[in-house]
């Protein structure tokens, strides 16, 4: 491998870590919040990107408008979401949840394939195919710029909101210590709902930035579902730093590993390096998650 | 006498075994090469559940990548055909050991070490897609283009013209991996399967080893799984890495044995019966085309009814809908009165000569920032009722955890007998004489009074002596008339006693004793306070946390106090409770005039 | 102010509390004092909701509490500061104070009241931006019990303040409950250290085993040997 392609693979896999980042970043806020570990998350995407494409179809929207719409439907598809999926499994052990989401998962993954099929679909944007040349042969292509930046820009949002509003500190206060946060008046349940509601609603930002360039199929669910838990394991359960650069560095590994290896072998990588983590940081590689 | 509930084991083993039966029948009856055909589906799916109850359920470590050991059977037997011509039943038995010890390897580090459920869960997964990819790259497997088993049909080939010769083979696997596992389930294995599966904690203070348990259950099930991945090869005539190794396989056998009852014998028979069927039928229904794949939908739907609605599954609610409706049953009729040919309380093989039993010597705990004990040196002498008392936050816990083995101390030794113990497995310190209980309220949930002071007496006997062992604890504890009372519904006085039965059961020299009196009415106090006199005076030698402080007055002939993590003082009862010392750390310092 | 009428409460087949009848008063200090086990934490977290009682009730001001999720509580004017501090170790002091304030009605009113908080505490002052986990265990009292004063409350239950604190740090602790008392906080006092509590109750109850085997004015019970039988079990 050339080192042009190395950095090619490098430039490419970094800026689609920061989308693989945005939908990390809220799988680690419900179970910072909540300690519910969401093993559908990745399907909730999915009906996102569904949703994108229906609405170019049904009604011309670009992506980007779309997201306008999506993005308070799929809030209040998490506030509904959350009586009948989250709030039964609060404080129930982490195998009931995520055979639940399991369950849950296969639903929306075979009722996808009921409706849309299994083909491949789409949206087809104007400048779907423009690039930006960055120098040294290095090209990226335009919507992956922009989502990135969209990405890390949501990302960035969300520290802040956390970081600086009251409400964001009664969140990082419920995370840390929900049972003191209660003492102090905090109405944690309404707070767990509004959490959740609110990543659900991030997904609908990370969904219409990728649909400008990716494909969307019934098994993409599955794909992100997986591909989420690894980037929250790997950053630490819970830590919403840790999920923003695990999906940067998973990100680049996938793409590196796919320009190294044989393409069919590459993914193995991903997954060797999530079972070093398993067994030998189970708080994850910067060591601030909750032990898995 | 046999052990009770015995009877209702093997009547759900024998149900088990005719429904695989009645379903061969059926299909055969009807002569419809298709029932035929779905009916051999079934009963694959009902193999690999079985295979995935005796880990996942049974013992209760779920796994999500079963599918890696149904692809090695299958990958190695047509690989062992094609390359090296070797008959497929061998490959079959080759596949199934290799198997094993792919399931041996993954469960090493997460059951030594004890990492939680989900972690191993997780690994499960990871070991599958790892496999799954491993093979896309391989060419030597045929990668993402799989391979093909080409072999004329006859039974030595394991492969059939007429699809009835594959539905027999599977029936017969399938009925062969159900009476296995139901050997091992009603056997003393079964036991230390539901106890793990209950509490590890608690077995392993009774002297059951986690490690061995896990991974003997793992290897089980890897070999019957492989064996399953072999008859597939061999009936469709192709496999490739998605069909094999794919991560919905490894989640569709969960959902199956979930569905039907994780845990139960008749569960991952009656979760393929109910679903695959289920399936074909709405497939049928439908027509072909995208609708079809409503069935996957209710399978999902199923699995989430379940969890929410029926825990338990199918054979879960519907036992729970039958003893309702039952009333309540005396004690099983065999044998309600102690038979008198009694076995004394039993001993540690291991006769210890001093006056000394155990020797705690400097002993030292940190937990990152928190010195939880600091140099503490006591000694517990045979035959003596020793008290650790002290204020809250003390490290009486703690100091009782390392004794237990749940904890190492980060300096400082503890030596039983002369033997040095600190850094041994509860288990081990178990078999050697230590027994402790806890302190939580229900020690094996699901299992039966008799059955929990069963499986602590058959760490050391074999099951004709352990009946025996069993019996003569619970007489000796009060607790005969309520041996088949769950765990769960005993009360908290009875809950007590079955932790001290149960610690019995080990036959150890000494016991270990958690806050036992901790809610208890002044009336069963005093029971309580005889049955430990009468065991010190039968030669037990006894050390107890306690913070009712009448009891421990009552009862200690010598005490230990310890305040934060360091040793106060020791001595009698009398001399203790007036050293000023103990005094002004249990009432505060009395300050002049503040 | 507080009035207590035989609970009962416990945890699954444990049952701790048998029947605990106790009152305090508008203006009061009282202790509630007792050996490990007996009940102590059980009561104060009965009360304040996190516990739900198997029988008996609580009143809070003529106000009937069973019932009541536990953060509707604090909104009432009780506030719990339980047993080791519980301070919210990632956020800051002045975040945890912000916490604290959850219940008044806007930012406005959190930042008088965080600026009431530091007049009381003035070294919480100096530190904050500090992470509250880095605090002395003095000082995260101090910061627990300041997070509880956000909230306006009218009757403040405190769990074994002085657990872990060094001799010195504690009676800091109790000059600070002493200015709050005299500003006319009303104190219901669970305490390890039984001295310190008499010393600075109006009244006091001995929990033993579940029920109250003693109660009195501190005075009294200062002297009583009781108190020692039941503590030491002879």
């Amino acid at each position: 491998m050339t080192l042009d392609l190395a950095l090619q693979a490098a430039v490419s896999g970094l800026l689609m870590g920061g989308i693989y980042a945005l939908v990390a970043l809220a799988l680690a806020l419900v179970f910072g919040v909540m300690r519910v570990l969401n093993f559908a998350h990745g399907d909730l995407l999915l009906v996102a990107m569904y949703g994108t494409v229906v609405l170019n179809q049904a009604l011309g929207l670009h992506p980007y408008a779309s997201t306008l719409l999506l993005v308070p439907l799929m809030g209040v598809l998490g506030w509904g979401l959350f009586a009948a999926l989250i709030r039964p499994l609060l404080g129930s052990s982490a195998l009931m949840q995520a055979q639940l989401t399991i369950g849950v998962s296969f639903m929306i993954q075979s009722a996808a394939l009921m409706i849309f099929g299994a083909d491949l679909m789409n949206v087809r944007t104007s400048f779907e195919s423009s690039t930006l040349p960055l120098g040294r042969g290095i090209v990226v292509g335009v919507p992956l710029l922009v989502a990135f930046a969209v990405s890390v820009l949501a990302c960035a949002a969300v520290a802040w909101f956390l970081a600086r509003t009251e409400t964001g500190v009664r969140i990082r206060a419920t995370a840390q210590d929900p049972v003191m946060a209660r003492l102090c008046g905090v109405a944690v349940p309404r707070l767990q709902k509004m959490v959740f509601a609110a990543s659900i609603a991030l997904l609908a930002l990370a969904a219409g930035s990728l649909m400008t360039f990716f494909h969307v199929t019934p098994t993409t669910g599955v794909q992100f579902s997986i591909l989420s838990l690894l980037i929250v394991v790997l950053g630490g359960l819970g830590d919403l730093k840790g999920a923003f650069v695990g999906g940067l560095m998973i990100g680049l590994a996938e793409s590196l590993a796919g320009a190294a290896f044989d393409s069919a072998l590459a993914p193995a990588v991903i997954y060797i390096l999530f079972a070093l983590t398993l067994l030998f940081r189970p708080r994850g590689l910067f060591g601030r998650g909750s032990i898995a | 006498m046999t052990p009770p509930g015995r009877r209702g084991r093997r009547t759900e083993a024998a149900l088990a075994l005719l429904l695989i039966w009645c379903v061969v029948g059926a299909a055969l009856l009807g002569g419809n090469p298709y029932w035929v055909s779905v009916a051999t589906t079934v009963l694959m799916w009902v193999h690999l559940c079985v295979a995935w109850n005796a880990v996942g359920g049974m013992v209760g470590q779920i796994s999500f990548g079963n599918a890696a050991f149904f692809g090695i059977g299958a990958y190695t037997s047509t690989f062992l055909a094609a390359r090296y011509g070797v008959n497929p039943w061998l490959g079959m038995l080759a596949g199934g050991a290799l198997a094993a010890a792919a399931g041996w390897c993954v469960g090493y580090l997460p059951f030594r070490w004890r990492l939680s459920h989900l972690v191993f869960a997780l690994l499960t997964m990871a070991a599958g897609f790892v496999l799954q990819f491993s093979v896309n790259g391989m060419r030597a497997l045929g990668g993402t283009n799989g391979l093909y088993v080409n072999a004329p049909s006859s039974l030595s080939n394991l492969r059939f013209d007429h699809p009835a010769g594959y539905l027999l083979t599977i029936a017969v696997l399938a009925s062969a991996t159900l009476l296995v596992v139901a050997l091992l389930y009603q056997g003393r294995r079964g036991y230390f399967w539901r106890a793990v599966r209950d509490n590890e904690d608690a077995a392993a203070a009774a002297g059951v080893s986690l490690f061995r348990v896990k991974q003997e259950a793992l290897a089980v099930s890897a070999f019957a799984t492989a064996v399953a991945g072999t008859f597939y090869a061999q009936q469709i005539g192709y496999i490739d890495p998605h069909s094999v190794l794919g991560v919905d396989v490894a989640i569709q056998i969960l959902l199956f044995a979930v569905v039907g009852g994780a845990g139960t014998q008749l569960g991952p028979v009656v979760g393929p019966l109910l679903l695959v069927p289920l399936g074909e039928a709405l497939r049928l229904a439908l027509g072909g085309g995208a609708a079809a794949e409503l069935h996957h939908f209710a399978y999902g739907a199923a699995l989430v009814a379940v969890i929410l609605l029926w825990p338990g599954g199918v054979v879960g609610g519907v036992r729970r809908m039958l003893q309702s409706r039952r009333p309540p049953r005396p004690a099983d009729a065999q044998g309600s009165e102690p038979a008198s040919a009694v076995v004394g309380p039993p001993r540690a093989p291991t006769p210890i000569d001093s006056d000394t039993l155990v020797e705690v010597a400097g002993i030292g705990k940190r937990f990152g920032g928190l010195q939880a004990l600091h140099d503490v040196s006591f000694t517990v002498r045979r035959g003596e009722i020793l008290g650790l008392i002290g204020p809250n936050g003390a490290g009486k816990t703690t100091m009782f955890s390392i004794l237990g083995g749940f904890q190492r101390p980060s300096a400082g030794e503890v030596r039983y007998g002369g033997e040095r113990i600190d850094g041994l497995e509860p288990h081990e310190i178990c078999r050697r004489g230590i027994a402790r209980t806890f302190q939580i309220t229900q020690s094996f949930p699901t299992l039966t009074v008799f059955d929990t002071v069963l499986t602590a007496a058959l760490v050391r006997h074999r099951m004709a002596a352990a009946l025996g062992v069993a019996q003569a604890v619970l007489v000796r504890t009060g607790l005969w008339e309520r041996r088949a009372a769950l765990c769960a519904e005993v009360t908290l006085a009875e809950q007590r006693r079955l932790e001290v039965a149960r610690a019995l059961a080990t036959g150890p020299t000494v016991l270990l004793l958690d806050e036992s009196m901790a809610g208890l009415t002044p009336r069963e106090t005093d029971a309580a306070l005889r049955l430990l006199r009468s065991l010190r005076d039968e030669g037990l030698t006894i050390v107890l946390i306690e913070h009712v402080m009448r009891a421990v007055m009552n009862i200690c002939d010598r005490l230990v106090v310890l305040d934060a993590g360091r040793l106060l003082a020791s001595g009698t009862p009398s001399a203790v409770a007036s050293d000023p010392q103990v005094i002004r750390a249990y009432l505060g310092a009395a300050a002049p005039g503040r | 102010m507080l009035v207590v009428e035989d609970l009962r409460a416990g945890y699954g087949n444990l049952e701790v509390l048998h029947g605990v009848s106790l009152r305090v008063d508008a203006g009061e200090v009282v202790a509630v004092l007792g050996p490990n086990g007996a009940g102590k934490s059980t009561l104060l977290r009965t009360i304040s909701g996190l516990l739900v009682p198997r029988g008996g009730g609580v009143r809070f001001e003529q106000r009937p509490l069973t019932g009541l999720q536990t953060h509707a509580i604090p909104l009432l004017g009780l506030l719990h500061v339980p047993e080791a501090r519980h301070v919210f170790a990632q956020l800051t002091v002045e975040e945890n104070l912000m916490v604290g304030g959850t219940p008044l009605a806007g930012s406005a009113e959190r930042r008088a009241a965080i600026d009431e908080v530091w007049s009381l505490f003035p070294m919480l002052r100096d530190k904050a931006r500090a992470a509250a986990g880095s605090l002395s265990g003095g000082q995260q009292q101090m910061l627990a019990i300041g997070r509880a004063l956000m909230a306006k409350p009218r009757l403040v239950m405190l769990d074994e303040p002085s657990l872990g604190l060094a001799p010195v740090v504690v009676e800091e602790l109790y000059l600070a409950l002493g200015k709050l008392r005299r500003a006319g906080l009303t104190i219901l006092l669970v305490e390890q250290d039984v001295h310190a509590a008499l010393d600075f109750a109006d009244r006091a109850y001995v929990l033993e085993n579940g029920t109250i085997a003693l109660e009195g004015a501190a005075t009294a019970l200062r002297e009583d040997r009781h108190v020692r039988e039941v503590y030491l079990g002879q």
